[in-house]
């Protein structure tokens, strides 16, 4: 996990399980709870096998970064992921971007946009 | 149900409800059915199977605590068979469990998905639990060539390969061809 100003990049081991599920939750819910945390994008390129513990988790990050205006990001998810992932229409509330970088480019643009309408 | 043959060939694992013994499990079932040259496809999608199986028994079966979860797996007949079984505390209305999206765990962030997964990528799942005593999960997928474990089939039979030797010796060496057979 590495973070970029409000935002969490998780770097998703090789098998999202129950197991895994739980140390992202708990790690996440570390940085969330310092009030460190907006925004969570999931490098997902690395991912081979994924089961609904993995849609629970990422569904469970979505309503607790919506609570403080974030926003969740799946990046670079490969085709069998990303078909549980529609299987279980986890993009309803979840946006689906190619690389990590575009992901960032939207949340700073957003960031920019919120300042320059502040002002 | 399991034919002769197919019980000839069962095994069966008794782990503990550790979560990290998920991955095990599924590393288990991948060598079990290779033996039977799946797909990777079919292979992932039983994994798949397995490890929400798996889950429900450590999550909802044991609720966390320990206990035993026994997998047996068979196969024959191009098909098959996995069974699930744990002794925890068992499903009281197997309708509502199953329905999509249904979870009685929302506080862990459980998607409800479980069975749904399951009946998704298997051709079979059927459920068995009785309040207190716990729950029994069976599961069928056909699979590609299932039950032709022991005659499996070389790409060229060892004729064609001899007649390639007699047109041009540079293809194949018959010594080769017969090791691989071995």
């Amino acid at each position: 996990m590495e973070q970029d100003g409000m935002t969490l990049i998780i770097r998703v081991d090789r098998e999202i399980d129950h197991f895994v599920a739980d140390r992202i939750r708990q790690e996440f819910e570390k940085k969330f709870m310092r009030g460190s945390v907006k925004n969570v994008i999931f490098d997902m390129s690395g991912v081979e096998f994924m089961d609904s513990s993995g849609i629970g988790m990422i569904i469970g990050r979505y309503t607790k970064v919506k609570c403080v205006g974030g926003r969740v990001f799946l990046c670079a998810v490969p085709e069998k992921i990303d078909m549980l992932l529609k299987m279980a229409g986890v993009y309803t509330v979840v946006d689906r971007y190619d690389t990590v970088k575009q992901a960032l480019d939207i949340i700073k643009n957003k960031h920019d946009h919120n300042e320059w309408e502040v002002y | 149900m399991l034919s002769e043959n197919n019980k000839r060939n069962d095994v069966t694992i008794i782990m503990g409800s550790a979560p990290e013994n998920e991955a095990f499990a599924r590393m288990t079932v991948a060598a079990f059915l290779s033996r039977f040259n799946p797909t990777l496809e079919e292979i992932s999608d039983i994994k798949t199977a397995v490890s929400e199986a798996v889950t429900n028994s450590i999550i909802h079966g044991y609720g966390g605590k320990s206990g035993k979860i026994h997998i047996k797996y068979a196969g024959g007949d191009e098909e098959a068979y996995i069974e699930i079984k744990d002794f925890g505390m068992g499903i009281e209305n197997i309708e509502e469990a199953m329905k999509p999206m249904y979870t009685s765990k929302p506080e862990l962030e459980r998607s409800g998905l479980g069975f749904a997964f399951m009946e998704a990528f298997m051709d079979e799942v059927t459920v068995e639990s009785t309040p207190g005593i716990g729950t029994t999960v069976r599961m069928k997928k056909k699979i590609a060539k299932a039950g032709k474990s022991h005659n499996p089939e070389l790409p060229v039979t060892l004729t064609d390969a001899q007649n390639e030797c007699d047109a041009d010796s540079g293809i194949f060496k018959t010594d080769e061809i017969s090791s691989a057979t071995m």
